[in-house]
């Protein structure tokens, strides 16, 4: 076990490695730079360049590449902000707790909705039950979700104004005011993300419990006269679940994905609107270091995959 | 085996319907045999005869899309077919158990063999968990495991095919049941292997004072183990008989055939014979003697009529127009 974590740990730095980097050549050859938002172009061409060489894009790439590197690993430094002139560090920090709470509470949903859903669906295969399941899984996915988040926030923000339309939490609150503020905005994101990745937990799900209930331990299971209800949570839906750990690992792209749009959409101040800031402003440091959070993020947390599955699959701990 | 023995399992008449692409066809039809107590009963014949769907019309196991549609089942003289869902389960694994072809893919693969063992004697029974683990160990003390206080703690997929067949005829013992349903149970493993399981078997049968049902295809298996013999045909019995009447005397020309097609040591070297032909589709079910298209002694009336399953002796039936009825009343 600790020979496979350290394995998985290296292959991880190196994926960190590479997606850092992509992000840098990827910035760089983006048309346009930091100083075509940021300035007037009435602004002399002196001051451009002065900008320019203040922001260290006067030098050639390869050096650009050597510094950034020579700053994240020795200082750990993400360099400062083009655009708000503080730390990208100090930035993200900021946003970043409202990303992992989105993120992992819409997940937590989703998890707990769509298994249930498709091992009921799969159970009564064929069944209205099990159509209208996944009528309404395959709605979820062809929704998009900006057009979802306006549907949304128009009726349960503004019709019936359930809900806030935007931010995180009011400023000011304090101790379970504050908690049930914080919760009031996370709604409607969180919704709006979980039906849109719903229907990939459900139908896979589905799909794997369908095959193992076919298996020959789920009939001696039965011959050995044990209830169907225990047959089918005990000993298809843990069987099933391997499967489907693994597709939830790598789904986790999509979710950061969905958390740009939803975050941009209800002004949700996590890393998702931060990026979308950035974009527009060519805020490079702001850009490479929310994209080194994420990889690092989406790797540790495949790393985690791998050892709750692990654990659900006795043929990996015992050799 | 005289007649007064009491009856473990009682099949009549029984037929099973299975649906496929929205038709209904039987798969078995015309089932009537029974089990005394502490008998062997073997069901031979080709794959796709039935002798499967027979076992798991008795369990109870039938796939979804087939059901048991005429007949009775009674398991010591309760009728299975009339019992609630629920009494019919809590039958399954205690009075009456099965074990499969594959021990392979049997035992559920994230569990250990304890906690499969130890689920079902709760199931069944009020014992507490850890009197349930020390019957456990017992258990596979008894079925020839060795180090069975490490075992218990195994997986399935650190057992070898041998012994996760022992291990499932630990679990189908584990409740003293009156009869064992062995589905091709030594098919799947070496031949050095089916020998040790099946004196394993025959061992338990006198241990624990129950019956069993063996579905086999394999005649040698049959001679080893069986009182009686039950031969299948397309979803049917044709011939039932003792085990040593059936080898030495055979009547029905499929029983000849069978046997005729079972190499023998010593006996010359020319060709094996061999019955051509395949068993029917269940949707080309002929309307006269489902054997006849494959049949050697096939007459006119084999084609027309399907023949009944006739009584030739006290213990003997055939389901052949060759013989007439002569004591016994047709079923």
């Amino acid at each position: 076990m600790t020979h496979f974590l350290i394995a998985r740990l290296l292959r991880g730095v190196i994926t960190v490695l590479v997606a850092v980097t992509a992000t840098f050549l990827i910035l760089r050859v983006m048309p346009g730079d930091p100083t075509t938002m940021m300035l007037d172009n009435r602004v002399p061409e002196e001051i451009r360049q002065q900008l320019l060489k203040d922001f260290g894009l006067d030098k050639d790439l390869f050096t650009q590449y050597l510094i950034f590197l020579k700053q994240l690993f020795l200082g750990f430094d993400l360099g400062t902000s083009f655009v708000q002139r503080v730390p990208v560090m100090d930035v993200i920090l900021s946003r970043l707790p409202w990303t992992l709470v989105l993120m992992s509470v819409s997940m937590l949903i989703t998890a707990l909705i769509g298994i249930p859903l498709g091992v009921i669906a799969a159970y009564r295969k064929g069944s209205f039950l099990d159509q209208a399941i996944n009528a309404l899984s395959i709605l979820g996915i062809a929704l998009f979700i900006p057009w979802l988040g306006i549907i949304l926030l128009y009726f349960l923000g503004l019709k019936i104004p359930w809900f806030p339309i935007g931010g995180a939490v009011t400023v000011g609150l304090e101790g379970w005011d504050y908690i049930w503020d914080a919760t009031k905005h996370l709604v409607l994101p969180v919704v709006s993300l979980t039906i849109v990745h719903l229907a990939s937990y459900v139908l896979y799900m589905r799909a794997s419990t369908i095959d193992v209930l076919n298996e020959e331990y789920i009939r001696t299971a039965r011959a050995k006269g044990l209830k169907e209800r225990v047959v089918l949570w005990r000993h298809a839906v843990r069987n099933s679940l391997l499967s489907t750990v693994t597709m939830m690992g790598l789904q986790l792209g999509a979710i950061v994905g969905g958390a740009i749009l939803t975050e941009t959409v209800f002004a949700y101040p996590g890393l998702g609107r931060l990026i979308y800031e950035a974009v527009k402003e060519h805020d490079y440091p702001i850009l490479q270091g929310t994209f080194l959070i994420l990889a690092v993020t989406v790797v540790v947390v495949n790393i985690l995959t791998d050892i709750v599955y692990s654990y659900l699959d006795p043929k990996i701990t015992n050799s | 085996m005289s007649r007064d023995k009491p009856k473990v399992l009682e099949v009549k008449h029984v037929k099973t319907r299975i649906k496929m692409e929205s038709k209904e066809y039987a798969i078995i039809e015309e089932i009537d045999f029974h089990v005394d107590s502490k008998e062997t009963v073997g069901i031979v014949g080709e794959s796709g005869c039935g002798k499967s769907m027979t076992a798991l019309s008795i369990m109870g196991l039938l796939p979804e899309n087939a059901s048991v549609s005429e007949g009775e089942i009674r398991l010591q003289g309760t009728n299975l077919l009339t019992i609630s869902k629920d009494a019919y389960r809590k039958k399954r694994g205690k009075e009456m158990s099965m074990i499969f072809q594959e021990p392979m893919s049997s035992l559920n693969p994230v569990y250990t063999i304890g906690f499969q063992l130890i689920e079902l004697l709760r199931e069944h029974t009020t014992m507490s968990k850890a009197k349930a683990k020390k019957k456990a160990i017992e258990m596979l003390q008894t079925v020839g495991i060795p180090r069975p206080h490490e075992v218990i703690d195994e997986y399935p997929h650190q057992l070898s095919g041998g012994m996760r067949q022992r291990v499932m005829i630990a679990m189908g013992l584990a409740c003293n049941p009156d009869i064992l349903i062995a589905d091709e149970p030594t098919t799947a493993l070496d031949v050095t292997i089916q020998a040790q399981i099946l004196e394993l078997m025959k061992r338990l049968q006198e241990q624990f004072d129950m019956a069993i049902l063996l579905i086999t295809h394999d005649l040698g298996v049959v001679a080893e183990v069986c009182d009686r013999v039950i031969v299948m045909y397309a979803g049917q019995i044709v011939e039932e008989a003792p085990v040593l009447t059936l080898f030495e005397s055979p009547n029905h020309p499929y029983t000849k055939g069978l046997i005729a097609s079972t190499p023998k040591i010593g006996e010359g070297k020319e060709r094996l014979h061999t019955i051509e032909g395949t068993v029917p589709q269940l949707s080309e079910m002929p309307k006269g003697c489902r054997f006849a298209t494959r049949c050697s002694e096939v007459t006119e009336r084999c084609i027309r009529e399907s023949p009944p399953l006739v009584e030739l002796s006290e213990q003997v039936r055939c389901r052949c127009w060759l013989y007439p009825k002569t004591s016994g009343v047709s079923v």
